[in-house]
């Protein structure tokens, strides 16, 4: 009697585990369970990482008050997507003592590291939304009229960036991934607004990073050498100094000295 | 008979020009560098005239709105004015279209920073002294139509950074007192921002400043050569002569070699550096902005002075003195109205009501050269606090910052560096030394003990003291003590 | 005899520097021969603004170095004095000049009836002459009450760029937009900022305060009261706009007053409400007249 339990218990255990996924619902439940141990998995190695890292200014836990009065709580910087646009941009681990946290970097932490972080941190403050953005679908066209109306004030028409008063400034958009440009807008880094719903839906967000990728080419500077970007000032700097410098040296060659 | 020949005969049988090209050509002209940065700005008009010509058979002064369908992509299906869409139409679609404009636009700033520098050259060698006056007047006023028609042309394109500083036209035109809503109106047709002032601009630039402009060229040259060219002391030279060149065949080659040089620059600058690209702008909406925000250098003092100028608005009688009127308007016109009125000006001061041939070295009117350095001070001040946000993120400071640094170097900047000036000029004249050259400082010499003593000063004197007799006999020494102290050790 | 003479006398007239120089104009000249004919090419090619700008550039410096080494060494030139004549005519071409324009007009002012008849001249040329600038009126109208005025009426929906109605609910935190009337989408004079802060953060009159729907829409002009330029820029996290143009900088949480910058007044505020739809709608007019300061501004 029980050897025969043994057989239908090894058979049915044999079955279970040779017989393929066509059940939906078994196969669903497995594949659920497989998940969740990976995201258990991840927001684990999220975990050490955050405590590794980010603890001696953020704090124990992501959700409370940080470590310092000038270091922002992560509760309500923009969740996951917050995290992922800073390790992504290289601005965190904070490098400079002085100055705000605004200056791209090299990245410390690689693709699956900072997914793992961005996930904690986003279960953590209990908002894990990480954008996606497909420039494909965007309209260049739309996107720099959006543009105009939203981004422009800030960071130029060419997206080369200006100051904005106290020692803050809207930083260069011209050498931007799609996923920056989608991230910064939902989530309103540092002192930027939010740019969220109504024309800057997803479709909306896919024409502006469309012409916000445009402007890295450089392929409209069609004059020749932008000169920054900057506009009259610089223009000015290069009248002055090339060419009325060199025309005064020519001067200088042609005409007398007494 | 030669061809030349046959025809110099035709003219002046018709003409008599013959005696009267002679006596031209004959002409003498002083030969230094400093005097051809008046021809420098000339060549860059002609520049203009020349660009400016082609540009205007492909522009609309037209603010009537049409939808892109040209070859810049992301415009595409935009309502846009005519006006806007013709400046496009050039850049992308008429060969040779853009290094056209971009010469003309370049050639713009050169020009007024070459007018800039010369205007500072007859101020510091004091050549608008009498029979000069009326030529300084004239040329102060040949600066002002420069500034008035970059301005202008600047603001043709209708888009969105020249239709910024448009609105700012208006408003420093709204702060006149009493008038200034009526003059803003007819100037504009209409409250901002009324669409006829693209086709008012268009008549300004093209047409009304331009006859003006050329007309006093043409009279600030003639009266140069009626009078003619002002000399530095020097031997041979003296107030009842004009020691140089001819002008036939010397300064018309060496002026011809300007003008290739300066469309030279100009056409360099015009292919490889980009200037006022109007696609990135975009068109003109009056909701929208870009950052930075500045006009062409030439008007950058005026948006200095705005950004500089504190909230100073006033109240009188329940009507409003806006807070724009005393940079844009008060002041603007007090230093340009010095700046016209300076022979009369520096004649109160010094009684000299002598006719002068003879330039002076900076250095020989300390008092002139330090206001005019003073003033320079202010207006670059100015300029950088036009700049305020650009060099904010350049050096990594605030623009607050930058601002309340610059208030404090506009009112106490000109004192200071006027009296450094003058005191620099006194002791430049007493001591005879080049500013650039010599040695005025304290010179160490090892003795054969090996310790080290003092050598005493040697200045290199200047030929002659400045004015004209070149007599070198006279030495240094028997410079009077109330003159000043040579150069301390 | 002199140099140039000697000069003359030996071979083909020339010293060796000036037939070094003659070669350096040459070579010049064929440089700029040869740009001239790679405009050509560039030209038919169908264009290319650098390539147009480096072939004109040298092109001319080529020929203006041709022409000035010419003129240093080629020329005869010699450096000559020429004197000057007197400027003046003296008092007797003056007076001559006097004469001239006496001698057949007669007294023109010291005779009485003259005189007065020079006066009426001056009053018929003065009026005249002020009549020939009456077409000048017509280049614009009056500004009659067009400055004290917008698009915003009571009861007008708050609309974006795209003539969209805006809800209540609908921006987010920290949001802000570009709003318009609706059937206004553009006009200048009415264009105002739409800004969402935190309930309770404003620090307004109470009678302000009510026209700010959940105590958290609050809309601005977003016309400078200094120059005019639109105010674009919002910093978020202090809650303060910028104008880009001479960076005056706005408390919006204070009334949108001004902390810094040349601007000397706040920007007027936008009553709002909430229709029946849950839309946002304008409450009235504009506070004040918007814009940049002009004479009659306080006298509506």
């Amino acid at each position: 009697m029980r050897r025969t339990l043994v057989l239908l218990g090894g058979i049915g255990l044999l079955a279970l585990l040779l017989t393929p996924a066509t059940g939906s619902a078994s196969s669903a439940a497995r594949a659920a369970q497989v998940r969740a141990q990976t995201a258990q998995d991840t927001l684990d190695f999220g975990r050490t990482l955050y405590q590794q890292g980010c603890v001696s200014c953020h704090g124990l836990d992501p959700a409370g008050p940080s470590n310092y009065s000038t270091v922002p709580s992560l509760k309500d910087v923009g969740g996951a997507s917050a995290v992922d646009w800073v390790l992504r941009t290289g601005r965190m681990p904070w490098r400079s003592t002085v100055g705000p946290a605004i200056e791209r970097g090299k990245p410390k932490y690689n693709e699956s590291e900072t997914r793992a972080l961005s996930l904690y941190v986003g279960e953590a403050v209990g908002d894990s939304d990480l954008p996606t953005v497909d420039i494909g679908q965007g309209d260049v066209k739309r996107g720099r009229d959006l543009y105009a109306q939203a981004c422009a004030a800030c960071h130029g028409m060419n997206g080369a960036g200006a100051a904005l008063g106290g020692a803050n400034i809207a930083p260069s958009l011209r050498d931007m991934a799609p996923l920056d440009t989608a991230e910064a807008m939902r989530i309103g880094p540092g002192v930027m607004p939010v740019f969220e719903g109504g024309d800057y839906d997803a479709a909306g967000v896919n024409s502006i990073a469309a012409y916000v990728h445009s402007l890295k080419t450089g392929a409209d500077d069609v004059g020749g050498a932008p000169i920054g970007g900057k506009g009259p000032v610089p223009e000015g700097f290069v009248a002055w100094v090339i060419g009325l410098g060199a025309l005064i040296l020519v001067a200088k060659r042609i005409g007398g000295k007494t | 008979m030669s061809m030349l020949e046959r025809s110099v005969k035709y003219v002046d049988e018709r003409l008599g020009a013959a005696s009267l090209a002679r006596k031209t050509l004959r002409k003498v002209f002083p030969d230094h560098w400093s005097f051809l940065l008046g021809e420098i700005a000339l060549f860059c008009l002609v520049v203009l005239i020349f660009t400016g010509v082609f540009l205007t058979f492909f522009y609309t002064p037209d603010a009537r709105l049409l939808t892109y369908e040209g070859a810049y992509a992301p415009l595409r299906g935009q309502e846009i004015s005519a006006a806007y869409e013709s400046t496009l139409r050039l850049s992308f679609e008429v060969r040779a279209g853009l290094i056209m404009r971009q010469t003309h636009h370049w050639a713009a700033l050169v020009f007024v920073a070459a007018i800039v520098v010369h205007l500072c050259r007859v101020f510091f060698t004091g050549a608008f002294r009498r029979p000069r006056e009326l030529n300084w007047v004239i040329g102060v006023v040949l600066l002002l139509l420069a500034m008035a028609e970059g301005l202008t042309g600047y603001s043709l394109p209708d888009d969105l950074l020249s239709g910024i500083g448009l609105r700012i036209v208006n408003a420093v035109v709204l702060a006149i007192p009493v008038v200034g809503t009526w003059i803003a109106s007819l100037l504009f047709g209409g409250e901002f921002p009324a669409p006829d002032i693209i086709a008012r601009l268009f008549v300004f630039h093209v047409m009304l400043l331009p006859a003006v402009l050329l007309g006093l060229v043409g009279l600030h040259v003639a009266i140069l050569v009626l009078q003619k060219h002002t000399q530095f002391p020097g031997p041979g030279r003296t107030e009842r002569n004009v020691v140089g060149k001819r002008l036939w065949p010397e300064q018309t080659f060496k002026s011809v070699g300007l003008l290739m040089f300066t469309t030279a620059v100009l056409a360099g600058l015009g292919g490889l550096a980009q200037i006022n690209p109007v696609w990135q702008y975009g068109p003109y909406e009056p909701f929208n902005v870009t950052s930075p925000a500045q006009p062409d250098w030439y008007i950058g003092f005026l948006d200095g002075a705005l950004r500089l100028a504190g909230p100073w608005s006033f109240q009188i009688f329940g009507y409003e003195i806006s807070e724009l009127f005393l940079p844009a308007i008060v002041v603007p016109g007090i230093a340009f109205g010095i700046i016209t009125l300076w022979p009369w000006v520096e004649r109160r001061f010094t009684k000299d009501r002598a006719e002068h041939h003879l330039l002076d070295r900076p250095r020989d009117a300390p008092l002139r050269t330090a206001t005019g350095v003073a003033g320079l001070w202010a207006f670059f001040v100015m300029f950088l606090e036009g700049g305020n946000d650009i060099f904010g993120v350049l050096l990594d400071v605030s623009v607050e910052s930058i601002t309340r640094t610059l208030q404090v170097a506009f009112v106490v900047g000109p004192v200071v560096v006027g009296a450094a000036t003058y005191f620099i000029c006194r002791s430049l004249k007493t001591s005879q030394l080049h500013p650039a050259k010599a040695n005025a400082g304290l010179s160490l010499r090892r003795t054969a003990a090996g310790g080290y003593e003092t050598a005493p000063l040697d200045p290199t004197p200047l030929e002659g003291d400045g004015h004209g007799d070149g007599d070198r006999s006279r030495p240094t020494a028997a410079v009077p003590a109330s003159e000043g102290r040579p150069p301390a050790p | 005899m002199d140099d140039p003479q000697r000069r003359a006398l030996a071979g083909d007239g020339l010293t060796a520097e000036q037939r070094r120089a003659e070669r350096r104009i040459a070579v010049g000249l064929v440089i700029t021969t040869l740009c001239g004919i790679g405009l050509f090419v560039v030209y038919f090619g169908g264009g290319q603004t650098q390539l147009e700008g480096v072939l004109f550039a040298v092109a001319f410096a080529s020929l203006g170095y041709a022409v000035v080494v010419w003129a240093e060494k080629l020329l005869d030139a010699r450096e000559v004095s020429e004197d000057r004549h007197e400027l003046t005519s003296g008092p007797a071409g003056r007076q001559a000049f006097g004469d001239a324009l006496g001698e057949e007009a007669g007294p023109l002012l010291r005779h009485p009836r003259r005189s007065f008849l020079v006066r009426l001249l001056g009053a018929a040329g003065g009026a005249l002459g002020l009549a020939l600038f009456l077409p000048a009126l017509s280049l614009g109208p009056a500004p009659g009450r067009s400055l004290f005025e917008t698009g915003w009426r009571r009861g007008k929906k708050v609309v974006d760029e795209n003539g969209r109605p805006i809800a209540f609910d609908e921006l987010p935190d920290d949001g802000y937009l570009t709003v318009f009337p609706e059937g206004e989408v553009g006009r200048s004079d009415s264009q105002a900022l739409l800004i969402k802060v935190p309930r309770g953060s404003l620090q307004l009159p109470a009678d302000r305060l009510a026209a700010v729907p959940g105590g958290t829409h609050v809309a601005y002009s977003k016309i400078c009261s200094h120059a005019g330029c639109p105010v674009g820029l919002y910093r978020a996290q202090t809650r303060s706009l910028i104008c880009p143009c001479h960076q005056s900088q706005f408390d919006v949480l204070n009334g949108c007053k001004p902390y810094f910058g040349p601007a000397a007044r706040p920007l007027p505020q936008l009553p709002l409400s909430v229709d029946a739809e849950g839309n946002l709608v304008a409450a009235g007019d504009f506070y004040e007249p918007v814009g940049p300061s002009f004479w009659n501004r306080g006298r509506s």
